[in-house]
């Protein structure tokens, strides 16, 4: 039973021009149907209110509420705003910024580790998995804990006792 | 602080496994909205399935990708269960497996909390 970090490894497709712009332009799907979606619960509009109000079919608004649509034009999405008493904010930025972003977010979270810290009484920064048994069933509330890699832990509470093992990661 | 995110038992490595590059492309995008959102990222990108257990997922061809997954203390999310089934609907089996992973994934979280903060 383990933790461990997700690389998504972004920055391969980032590189390729073709696979890049697949990528943006299904965030940017993914961000208009978010958005209006949002904005339309927050205006405690129903699909229907928000067809009538702007002249389309309700099976429209579902339609451009779904992350996968990409078939909206400008002119849809002006009436959408409007019809949510919203407005549109375009931003075209250059690819490099967007892709130093996303390869960031995405570097920092591959090399995260859930305990990067030392505890007390490890000798090293490893990550590890802990394993560990209660007398509680599924009530796990340590009090305090040393562990060492490849030792045993010991847990103590009062009213609780239990034993682990700490595992190199 | 960034969202984190995290898999639980693999799952996200043994879904990855299984997917073609084309695959993996098509949920890139999303994860990477949930990645700099993290719970901000509502529907449709991100479907709550009820008892804190959501669901991410995204088509390549005729193939749907899901992941489900839950969210931690501290900005951490945490993938439990992954898939490329193709029905529309995910079995209540699974959902019900997902949940049992990711209350075990709060508990191990809570203990590796108290290593880490105590």
């Amino acid at each position: 039973m383990s933790f461990a970090s997700i690389d998504l490894r972004l920055r391969d497709l980032l590189k390729d021009p073709a696979r890049r712009r697949a990528f943006f332009e299904a965030i940017t799907q993914d961000e208009v149907a978010s958005q209006i979606r949002s904005l339309r619960k927050r205006r405690g509009l129903t699909q229907s209110d928000l067809a009538t109000s702007t002249g389309m079919k309700q099976s429209a608004v579902s339609r451009i509420e779904q992350a996968d649509y990409a078939s909206w034009n400008v002119n849809t999405l002006f009436k959408v705003a409007a019809g949510l008493s919203g407005r549109w904010r375009m931003i075209l930025e250059p690819a490099e910024d967007a892709m130093r972003e996303y390869e960031r977010f995405d570097a920092e979270n591959a090399a995260y580790e859930l305990i990067s810290e030392t505890a007390e009484g490890s000798d090293e920064a490893a990550p590890f998995t802990i394993t560990a048994a209660t007398a509680d069933d599924g009530n796990i509330n340590l009090g305090k804990m040393t562990a060492r890699d490849e030792d045993m832990i010991d847990i103590f509470m009062p009213g609780l006792s239990g034993s682990g093992t700490v595992l190199n990661g | 602080m960034a969202w984190r995110l995290m898999q639980y038992n693999q799952a996200f490595n043994r879904l990855w496994a299984e997917c073609t590059e084309e695959m993996r492309d098509s949920i890139r995008p999303r994860l990477s909205v949930v990645l700099a959102r993290g719970n901000q990222a509502g529907p449709p990108i991100t479907e709550p399935l009820g008892d804190g257990l959501f669901e991410v997922k995204a088509r390549s061809g005729r193939v749907r990708i899901r992941l489900l997954f839950g969210y931690l203390p501290r900005q951490h999310i945490v993938f439990v269960w992954g898939g490329t089934k193709d029905q529309r609907r995910l079995p209540p089996a699974t959902i019900r497996r997902a949940r049992e992973l990711l209350i075990e994934a709060q508990a191990s979280f809570e203990v590796l909390d108290v290593v880490r903060f105590n």
